[in-house]
């Protein structure tokens, strides 16, 4: 409550950190540390957390990025409580990471435990503040051979979490709270991690209903959609590890919607795009999913699929080769007698032949291979469905995926650069350096031409590009990635939302929060909304209660009606707005653990973030010991 | 009053009724009233031993506790376990 005060100690090498261990005669000390060393060094931070005489951690952020590449999150990802799954009656051989370690530049650090508050300092300006100006520099070295003396410069960290322990017990001591004390809902101490799932059909369907049990669906995910995690709140780019794949199965979503016979394939096919999955935290979205499609919630039931596709990591144009790798699930496609192994090998060929003819070659990985994390596993785990995820690694993320959930995974990471001088409106439509865009363009090129086989479209797939120019592509990678507040986006969104977008230059975070939903998945829904619906010439009352429109018939329902508010007219400031027809839909993705109220379940995720009041800091010079209260 | 075993009026009983009781020149009721404060400081003694027990072994072991620390609670403290 009182934040957690020490006296400031730089820490640029390893031998500065035995003063604050040792040798300091001021214990505790407020560490601030270059970020070299909080990348480099593991130990480093668990030497900082055993000991008490560290009351405080402000990392430097180092500019650029480090070249070993950083990742706080674990080895294995996803692999607590066998929420993937493998575990020890499915695949016990590929459970934990025994077979292929994902994600070998794991440290796990954001997994431990740390009772003292830690700090980012992104600005140089403010760490210069620290060191040089009147503080560190002027007070707290040594002189002349002994110790600094009072007064000492000292600093102030104010991260007080009213959540203790685990979920088990913040969530027991919530229902305490609301149901016995006087003002309930001013204790609840922490908060289920939600968000929701995006998802769209490409011929559109009741949405109240349940589907026919012999209507099949083909669906497509993103993993690793619209959420990222770093160690640090709140500034979480994951630029290589979300964006891209998204973007890709945005431009397919958009190309699929333009083949002349979309409307007429035998089966449907619907894009997905999951939320707090993988990387994050347990599969919090595909859990959810597959939850709700067992319980008849969800239009769509798990007998209802056909097959699945899941876009990983697919940033191409970074490695070395154009190679995506098609990962399938050694246990299903082993076992004969169960449908899947059959399909999995169809899947498997209709994906390798719609790479002819595009830059991108498709090769599948060893079949003895288990799959890498992704939310296919929640689905295999409720019923054997034939299903691959294209992904860029083979078998480990290594060098491709160095940033994995940290705070390097940025715009510069995936080296997107702009010429100077460009407006902001030129800069949205600049197709930037060919290799990625257009690399991201082929694999939706690719992944649109296999859904519509998988779909059983007969016609020719050569016809289907996704986003031949390149314009679409870009223009989300830099709404995405580098300016959220652009003209393209300002105008298909609602009104009411502009808040959205931001107001600064600031790129957006994608961090999972507790408030449903996030800024980017309203943005996911818009942009979807906006490449694959159609514009329909209903009045704005008309576009907010389509069943009084006229003409309108039971149609209606099949299909979600938004009024954005359109571009700004030329020369003036009012926009032109408009209502779109599409069939985006949102659905809460909150763990089944807390609709079941089984806090401590071992089958779903349980991840809960606790509330906090204050964050803040403050540096300041102490007098004496005797005058610290 | 007594008989409600009542710590604080026990307490004040003592605290008011001493110089009465002990201090005072002797009369016909003292040897009553003596009595009363002796008992009344034995059953406050009874109270403060158990007392001071109970709220000892409830600060240090409620976190251990888990589940029923938190339902003997009326408000549970933020940030600590």
């Amino acid at each position: 409550m009182n934040g957690d005060t020490g006296v400031i100690h730089v820490v640029e090498k390893d031998q500065d950190l035995n003063w604050v261990l040792a040798d300091g005669p001021h214990p505790p000390y407020m560490v601030l540390l270059e970020g070299e060393l909080f990348t480099r060094c593991r130990e480093l931070m668990l030497r900082l957390k055993g000991t008490s005489r560290v009351s405080g951690l402000a990392v430097a952020i180092s500019k650029p990025s480090p070249p070993r590449g950083f990742s706080p999150g674990l080895q294995c990802p996803n692999d607590g409580f066998g929420t993937g799954v493998y575990d020890s009656d499915y695949g016990p051989q590929y459970a934990h990471c025994n077979w292929t370690v994902w994600n070998p530049l794991g440290n796990g650090l954001s997994y431990e435990d740390f009772h003292f508050p830690i700090f980012l300092l992104e600005d140089a300006n403010e760490t210069q503040v620290i060191k040089q100006v009147q503080c560190y520099q002027d007070h707290n070295l040594p002189r002349n051979g002994s110790g600094p003396e009072y007064p000492l410069c000292a600093m102030q960290l104010f991260a007080h979490m009213h959540a203790v322990t685990n979920t088990v017990t913040c969530m027991r001591r919530n229902s305490i709270q609301s149901t016995f004390s006087l003002s309930p809902g001013v204790e609840v101490v922490c908060d289920p991690l939600s968000d929701s799932n995006v998802w769209s059909t490409l011929k559109p369907i009741n949405a109240s209903r349940k589907m026919d049990p012999a209507d099949e669906v083909v669906i497509v995910a993103t993993r690793v959609q619209i959420d990222s995690h770093s160690f640090f709140w709140n500034v979480a780019p994951g630029a290589e590890s979300a964006v891209s794949s998204f973007v890709a199965h945005l431009a397919a979503a958009e190309a699929l919607h333009k083949v002349p016979d979309a409307l007429t394939l035998p089966r449907n096919i619907m894009f997905t795009f999951f939320q707090g999955v993988q990387e994050t935290f347990d599969y919090i979205g595909s859990s959810r999913m597959v939850y709700d499609m067992e319980r008849n919630k969800f239009p769509v039931r798990l007998e209802n699929i056909h097959s699945f596709l899941e876009l990983s990591q697919v940033q191409v144009a970074l490695r070395n080769s154009s190679a995506l790798w098609v990962h399938t699930d050694p246990v299903s496609g082993r076992n004969e007698s169960v449908r899947p192994q059959v399909q999995v090998r169809a899947l498997v060929e209709t994906l390798l032949n719609s790479s002819l003819g595009v830059n991108v070659t498709l090769q599948e990985v060893s079949q003895s291979q288990p799959l890498p994390p992704s939310s296919f596993q929640r689905f295999l785990r409720a019923r054997p469905i034939p299903g691959a995820v294209l992904a860029d690694h083979r078998a480990a993320f290594q060098n491709r995926y160095r940033y994995y959930q940290s705070v390097y995974d940025t715009a510069e990471n995936i080296l997107m650069r702009y010429p100077e001088g460009l407006s902001p409106e030129e800069t949205l439509d600049y197709v930037t350096d060919t290799a990625q865009v257009q690399s991201l363009a082929e694999v939706a090129t690719v992944v649109a031409r296999a859904l519509y086989q998988l779909a059983g479209g007969t016609g020719n797939t050569s016809a289907i590009q996704a986003d031949p120019r390149t314009v679409q592509v870009s223009r989300m990678l830099y709404g995405f990635l580098i300016k959220t507040n652009n003209s393209w986006f300002q105008s298909i969104i609602k009104q009411d939302l502009k808040g959205l977008l931001g107001t600064g230059d600031e790129p957006p975070q994608h961090y999972i929060a507790v408030s449903y939903p996030v800024n980017t998945t309203q943005l996911v829904q818009f942009v979807l909304a906006n490449l694959t619906g159609t514009v329909v010439n209903f009045t704005k009352e008309e576009c907010l209660n389509p069943e009084r429109a006229p003409g309108a018939d039971k149609e209606v329902q099949m299909y979600d009606y938004t009024w954005v508010q359109g571009s700004r007219e030329p020369n003036s400031t009012s926009r032109v707005p408009f209502c779109v027809q599409s069939t985006v839909h949102l659905t809460k993705a909150l763990s089944p653990a807390f609709e079941l109220k089984e806090w401590g379940s071992t089958e779903y995720s349980t991840w809960t973030e606790s509330r906090w009041k204050d964050i803040r800091a403050r540096i300041f010079l102490v007098a004496s010991k005797e005058l610290e209260v | 009053g007594g008989f409600a075993l009542l710590p604080f009026l026990w307490l004040v009983n003592v605290l008011w009724f001493c110089r009465e009781a002990f201090l005072a020149p002797a009369y016909t009721e003292q040897p009553q009233i003596k009595s009363y404060v002796q008992r009344s400081a034995v059953g406050l003694l009874f109270w403060v031993v158990v007392l001071t027990t109970w709220v000892t072994i409830f600060q240090t072991h409620r976190a251990r506790w888990g589940e029923l620390g938190d339902y003997l609670s009326f408000t549970i403290p933020l940030g600590i376990p």
